[in-house]
C-alpha cells in the first residue's frame, strides 16, 4: 500500500514535470539559434570579409591622438601684460617604439638618468609602459608591473627645460636614445611678483588629478572633454573654477599606423581651440603694492603687545557697488611655478602652509620647520586663518536689535556697574578691561564698542523669541553674508562656524544669544566679513564677490563681461541703516577704537574693530588613553572691517590677522593703507 | 553536510572540463591584450579560488540553501544601495574597494535574485498553481525589478539587462498563459513605436528620455564608419576579421597587442582571442559555451524538484544573454555596453563569482533525482 502510494506520487510528480520539459526544450532551441547567428556572423567577418580587414589591419588603421589646447592667458585688471601665460620649453619625449622590449625600456631609463639627471624610477613612470621601480623597505630596487596611464602610441613628457647641453648630447646619441625626442612645449608660468598666487590657484597634470582629492576628481568628472595624460588642468583658484574658459579644445590628429604600430603619415587633423583669456578684478598695481606694505609691516605688529607669534595676514578690499575684488591678500605667499616641474614632498612641506586661499579657505599656521606628529601638535596650539570675529559682528547684532525693536536709534542706556548680569546667578559681561561707559546710544556702543550693549540686545532678544532667537540672528546674518557662502567663484570656500548653534542646543538660547551678540562662538572667513561691511555700507544689498572682469576669446573679441548680481536684499529702514553707519563713522573719530589709525583720513570711513579673544584646546590623552581637550591658553586675534567714502561707499576691506594682539591697532593701519593705494589708483 | 559517494560519482565532470577549456582561452585572450603585465597568470590564481568556491557550495544541500533565499536577496539589495554611496570609480558607484580589492555586489545579486524567483515560483508549481492573473506575476516583476533599478542607478546597464535575460528565461520555462506573451509582446512594441515616433516627431523630448550617449551607442552600432564613436567597434571588427580561418597565432594578435583594441582582457577579450586564432578557435569556444548550456539544460531536466529546475533555468538565462551580448557587441550584432564575457573575461570578482553560481547548478545536479533503476 505504502509503495503503491509513493509509486503515484512520483508518477504524479513526473507529469507535472512533463510541461516544463517541453518548454526547457523550445527554450534550448532558441539558445541553439542565437549560437548559430553567433557562428554565421563571425564566419562572415572572418571567411568572406577576412581579406578585407586583414589589409585594413596591414595598412591604414585611423588611430589618433589628442592634441592639448592652448590654455588661456590670466591678466590682471588693469593689465595689458598677462600674469599667467605659456611659454614654449625644450620638453624631452618618449614615444614608445613597438617591439621595444622589457630589458630595452629599462636600459633606456638608466641611460636617461645619466643624461637628464633625473632620478631614474622617475622617468620610467613617466615613461609609461606598464612597469616602475619599486623601492622596497631595504632600498631596494626592483621591477613591479603598474598599469599604463595612457595609450601606448601616445607622446610622454620626460623632463621639461631641458639645458642646452642635455638637447645637445641627445641629439648627439639619438642612436642610443630610441623613442626619445626634443620637442618645444608649453609650460604654464606665473608671473614671478607673485601676484595673488592662492587665489589664481595652480595647474598640474591631469593623472596627478585622477589620484588626487575626491573632491576634485567629481569636478573633472562632469566635464566632457577628454584630456591627455599629462596636460596641464587647474587645480586650485581661478585655475580650476574657470577651467571650462581657461581649456579651449581638444584637438585630434589622425594618423595611418602598419600592422607594427608604426606611423606612416598624418592624414587628418582636428585642430584644438585655444582657451579663452580671463581678466581679474584683481588690480595687480593695488596687490602687489598691498602686499609689499604687509610684507613690512608684519616685523612691526609682532612688537606689539600679544603679537609675538602672528605670521600670516588676511585681507580683502572689494568694490562696494560691484561686489568686484580689487585685491585679496593670503599672506605669506609661495611660487606656484613650483607645481609645473613636479612638487617633491621636502619642497611641498616648504610651501604647505600657504597654499590654502586663507581668505576664503582655512589655513593652517605655519609650524616649518617642525614635521611629521610635532608639527599637528604645534599647528593645534595656534588658530587659523578663520578666527572668532570679535566685535567687528557689532554692527550687525545692532541692526537686529533695532530692526526687531528691542532697542531704538534714540534711547539712552546707562551701563551697569561692574558689568551687565545677564542670566541668574553669576553670569557677567563685562566691557573691554572692565570699562564703564556710563549712558550709551547705539551709535556709542558701536564707537566704544561695548559688551554689555550687544549683551543686552542678545538677551532682550531671546526674551522675545526664546528658542527661536538664534533663527532669527541667523536670518540677519544670512542676509549679510555670515555663514553662509559669499558666491565668489572660486573652489572650495568655507562659509564659516557659528558655534553658538550647539550651545544653543546643549546650554540655552540666552547663553548663545549673548555670546553670538558681541562675536564669541562664530567664525567667518574674511571674504566673509568684507562682503557683510560692504553689504552693511549698500544698505543690506548683497553683492556676489566678483573675481573675473571679463572673458576674451583668443582673437580679442569679448565673449563675457561679467555683471553685478545681487545675492539677496536685506529690507531694513533707511533710518535704521543711518543710526549703524554713524555709529561705524564715530569708530574712527575723536573717542573711537580706531581713531588713532584714522584721524587723519582725507575721507570719512566707517569701521569696526575687532579683538577676539581664542581659547586654544588642545588635545591631550588622559589616563585611559582617551582623546580629551584642555585648555592651552588664549591668544588675541585682529579683525577689523570698513567701507569708505561714509556717504558714498565704494570700497570695502576686511583685515584678519591671527594672534595678532588690539585689532584696531594691528588690521587697521593695513586698511588704511588699502584705501589709500585704491584711492590713488581709482579715486575714494 | 551531507556528501556520500554517491554525489561525487554523480558530478557533472564534463561541466568541470569544459570551465577547464574556458580556463585556456581566458589565459590566451588575456595575455594577447596586456603583454607588459601578468594579468593572465593572476586569473589563474582567480580560477583556483573559483574551483575552491565551487567544491566549498558543493558540500552543502542546495536544499538547505533554498531556504536562505529571500534572507539574502535582502542581505543583496542591502549591498546595492550601500554601493550607491562609495565614490565612483570610472564614473559608477558599481564596486566597493578593500585595499585594492573591488567587488562588484551586483555579480552576487545575480545568484541571489536567480535563487529567490525560483523559490517563489516553485512554491507556486508545488502547491499546483499555476500564474494566472497579473497578481501573480508581479512578486516575479518585483523581485528583479528592485535590484534592477538600483544597478541602473549606479548606472550599470549592461549588468541591468542581464536581469532581464534571467527573467524572460525563467518565465519562459514557468509556462505563462499566452495573453501575458501578447501582452509583454504588444508593451515591448509599443514603447518602441513610441520612442520611434518621437524621435521623428518630437526629437527634443526624445533625448530627454534616452540619454545621449545611448543615443550615440545605437548610431554608432548602425554606421561605425561615420559615428564619431564608432572607432571601438571599428577596431574590434578589423581585429576579429583581421584573424581569418586560423587566425595570427597565439600572442601575434598585433591589433591587440598594441592597444588598439579597448579593454581587450575584459569587455574585448572575445576580439583577441578571435584575431589570435582565427574563426576555427573563436568557433570552438562559442561550441563549448553552447555544450556548456546543454549539459545545464540536462541538469534542470533532471533536476529532482522545481526549484532546482528553476535556478538552472535562471542561470541559463544568465550566461546565454551575458554571452550572446559580449561576443555579440565585438561583431556588430549588438550595440556595445559594459557585459563580461563569463569565466574569460579578466576580474576576480565576476570570475569567483561564476563559480559560485556554477557551484549551485553542479550542486543540483549531483543531488538529481533518483533514476528508474535504482
Amino acid at each position: 500500500m505504502q509503495n503503491n502510494f509513493q509509486n503515484n506520487y512520483e508518477e504524479k510528480k513526473s507529469n507535472i514535470f512533463k510541461p516544463f520539459y517541453k518548454r526547457i526544450n523550445y527554450l534550448l532551441l532558441f539558445i541553439f539559434l542565437l549560437f548559430i547567428l553567433l557562428i554565421i556572423r563571425l564566419s562572415f567577418l572572418q571567411i568572406v570579409k577576412g581579406e578585407h580587414y586583414s589589409q585594413q589591419a596591414l595598412s591604414r588603421s585611423d588611430k589618433y591622438i589628442t592634441i592639448p589646447a592652448m590654455r588661456g592667458r590670466i591678466f590682471s585688471r588693469e593689465g595689458n601684460k598677462p600674469i599667467v601665460y605659456n611659454r614654449p620649453s625644450p620638453t624631452a619625449v618618449f614615444t614608445e617604439i613597438e617591439k621595444m622590449k622589457k630589458e630595452e625600456l629599462i636600459k633606456l631609463s638608466e641611460d636617461l638618468e645619466k643624461a637628464l639627471k633625473r632620478p631614474r624610477e622617475e622617468i620610467l613612470k613617466k615613461m609609461d609602459v606598464g612597469f616602475v621601480y619599486k623601492i622596497d623597505k631595504n632600498g631596494k630596487m626592483t621591477i613591479r608591473e603598474a598599469p599604463r596611464n595612457s595609450q601606448r602610441f601616445m607622446e610622454k613628457d620626460i623632463k621639461i627645460d631641458l639645458t642646452q647641453k642635455e638637447i645637445a648630447y641627445l641629439s648627439e646619441h639619438h642612436l642610443d636614445f630610441p623613442g626619445i625626442s626634443v620637442q618645444t612645449k608649453p609650460i604654464r608660468v606665473y608671473d614671478n611678483r607673485r601676484i595673488a598666487v592662492q587665489t589664481i590657484g595652480y595647474v598640474r597634470p591631469y593623472n596627478i588629478m585622477e589620484s588626487s582629492l575626491n573632491s576634485l576628481n567629481e569636478i573633472y568628472q562632469r566635464k566632457n572633454e577628454k584630456y591627455t595624460p599629462n596636460q596641464l588642468v587647474g587645480f586650485e583658484g581661478v585655475e580650476l573654477s574657470y577651467e571650462d574658459q581657461l581649456h579651449g579644445k581638444n584637438g585630434k590628429r589622425y594618423f595611418s599606423v602598419d600592422a607594427n604600430g608604426n606611423v606612416q603619415s598624418e592624414f587628418n587633423e582636428v585642430p584644438p581651440k585655444k582657451g579663452n583669456d580671463i581678466y581679474l578684478t584683481i588690480d595687480s598695481r593695488m596687490q602687489l603694492e598691498i602686499r609689499d606694505f604687509i610684507q613690512d609691516y608684519l616685523p612691526k605688529i609682532r612688537k606689539t603687545k600679544d603679537a609675538a607669534d602672528t605670521k600670516s595676514i588676511y585681507a580683502v578690499a572689494m568694490e562696494v557697488q560691484t561686489g568686484k575684488i580689487v585685491s585679496m591678500i593670503s599672506y605669506p605667499e609661495y611660487d606656484p611655478n613650483i607645481w609645473i616641474k613636479g612638487v617633491e614632498k621636502s619642497l611641498y612641506d616648504q610651501v604647505k602652509y600657504y597654499v590654502p586661499n586663507g581668505t576664503i579657505q582655512s589655513a593652517p599656521y605655519d609650524v616649518s620647520p617642525k614635521k611629521g606628529m610635532e608639527a599637528l601638535e604645534e599647528i593645534a596650539k595656534h588658530p587659523q586663518s578663520i578666527v572668532p570675529t570679535g566685535s567687528t559682528i557689532k554692527p550687525a547684532t545692532l541692526l537686529m536689535g533695532l530692526s526687531e525693536k528691542v532697542i531704538s536709534s534714540y534711547e539712552v542706556w546707562q551701563d551697569p556697574p561692574g558689568g551687565y548680569k545677564y542670566g541668574n546667578g553669576t553670569d557677567i559681561v563685562r566691557n573691554d578691561k572692565n570699562h564703564n561707559y556710563g549712558a550709551i546710544t547705539p551709535q556709542i556702543a558701536l564707537q566704544k564698542s561695548s559688551n554689555t550693549y550687544m549683551a543686552r540686545i542678545g538677551k532682550l532678544i531671546n526674551d522675545k523669541y526664546n528658542k527661536n532667537s538664534i533663527y532669527i540672528m541667523q536670518k540677519y546674518f544670512h542676509a549679510l553674508g555670515l555663514g553662509v557662502k559669499t558666491g565668489i567663484p572660486l573652489p572650495f570656500e568655507n562659509h564659516g562656524v557659528q558655534d553658538f548653534v550647539a550651545t544653543n542646543r546643549n546650554i540655552s538660547s540666552l547663553a548663545a544669544m549673548v555670546q553670538a551678540s558681541f562675536g564669541q562662538q562664530e567664525r567667518y572667513t574674511a571674504m566673509q566679513l568684507c562682503q557683510y561691511a560692504a553689504t552693511v555700507a549698500n544698505k543690506g544689498k548683497r553683492m556676489q564677490p566678483q573675481i573675473v572682469d571679463k572673458i576674451v576669446d583668443p582673437s580679442g573679441k569679448l565673449v563675457e563681461k561679467v555683471a553685478p548680481k545681487v545675492m539677496n536684499h536685506l529690507n531694513i529702514p533707511d533710518e535704521i541703516w543711518d543710526t549703524v553707519h554713524e555709529g561705524m563713522h564715530m569708530v574712527t573719530q575723536r573717542h573711537g577704537t580706531a581713531n588713532s589709525t584714522f584721524g587723519s583720513f582725507p575721507y570719512r570711513v566707517a569701521a569696526k574693530t575687532g579683538t577676539s579673544d581664542q581659547d586654544i584646546y588642545i588635545p591631550v590623552l588622559n589616563s585611559n588613553g582617551e582623546k580629551k581637550y584642555r585648555k592651552f591658553g588664549t591668544v588675541a586675534n585682529g579683525v577689523f572691517i570698513a567701507y569708505a567714502p561714509l556717504e558714498n561707499p565704494k570700497l570695502a576691506v576686511s583685515v584678519v590677522i591671527p594672534q595678532g594682539g588690539y585689532g584696531g591697532k594691528s588690521c587697521g593701519g593695513i586698511a588704511r593703507k588699502i584705501f589709500e593705494i585704491y584711492d590713488k589708483y581709482y579715486g575714494l | 553536510m551531507d556528501f556520500n559517494k554517491r554525489y561525487f560519482r554523480s558530478l557533472d565532470w564534463v561541466m568541470i572540463l569544459l570551465i577547464l577549456c574556458l580556463a585556456v582561452f581566458s589565459f590566451i585572450g588575456i595575455s594577447g591584450a596586456t603583454p607588459n603585465t601578468n594579468d593572465e597568470w593572476k586569473q589563474l590564481f582567480f580560477y583556483g579560488m573559483g574551483f575552491a568556491v565551487l567544491f566549498g557550495i558543493l558540500l552543502f544541500d542546495y536544499n538547505t540553501i533554498s531556504n536562505f533565499s529571500y534572507p539574502l536577496y535582502g542581505f543583496g539589495i542591502v549591498l546595492l544601495i550601500g554601493v550607491l554611496f562609495t565614490p565612483a570609480q570610472m564614473g559608477a558607484h558599481s564596486w566597493y574597494s578593500f585595499n585594492g580589492i573591488n567587488f562588484q555586489p551586483s555579480e552576487l545579486m545575480k545568484l541571489f535574485v536567480i535563487m529567490s524567483v525560483a523559490k517563489y515560483l516553485s512554491d507556486k508549481s508545488e502547491r499546483d498553481e499555476s500564474i494566472e492573473t497579473f497578481k501573480d506575476l508581479m512578486p516575479v516583476l518585483l523581485l528583479i525589478g528592485i535590484p534592477l533599478l538600483l544597478i541602473l542607478v549606479q548606472p550599470d546597464l549592461g549588468t541591468a539587462m542581464v536581469f532581464m535575460g534571467i527573467m524572460i528565461s525563467m518565465l519562459v520555462v514557468s509556462g505563462l498563459h499566452k495573453r501575458f506573451y501578447v501582452m509583454l509582446g504588444s508593451a515591448t512594441v509599443g514603447l518602441f513605436g513610441i520612442l520611434t515616433l518621437l524621435y521623428f516627431f518630437a526629437n527634443d523630448f526624445f533625448f530627454k528620455i534616452v540619454r545621449r550617449h545611448q543615443w550615440s551607442r545605437i548610431e554608432s552600432w548602425w554606421q561605425p564608419e561615420t559615428h564619431p564613436d564608432g572607432y571601438h567597434l571599428l577596431q574590434s571588427l578589423t581585429a576579429v576579421g583581421s584573424g581569418k580561418l586560423f587566425g595570427k597565432g597565439i600572442g601575434e594578435g598585433t591589433q591587440a597587442r598594441y592597444g588598439w583594441v579597448p579593454v581587450g582582457e575584459s569587455d574585448f577579450v572575445f576580439t583577441v582571442i578571435a584575431e589570435e586564432l582565427g574563426f576555427i578557435g573563436s568557433s570552438i569556444l562559442i561550441l563549448i559555451f553552447f555544450f556548456m548550456i546543454y549539459r545545464m539544460v540536462r541538469i534542470a531536466m533532471n533536476a529532482k524538484d522545481m526549484f532546482g529546475m528553476y535556478v538552472v533555468t535562471g542561470v541559463i538565462g544568465m550566461f546565454v544573454f551575458q554571452i550572446f551580448e559580449n561576443i555579440g557587441m565585438t561583431i556588430q550584432l549588438m550595440p556595445i555596453t559594459g557585459i563580461t564575457l563569463p569565466f574569460v573575461s579578466y576580474g576576480g570578482s565576476s570570475l569567483v563569482s561564476n563559480f559560485l553560481i556554477m557551484g549551485m547548478v553542479l550542486n543540483i545536479g549531483m543531488r538529481h533525482k533518483k533514476l528508474t533503476f535504482e
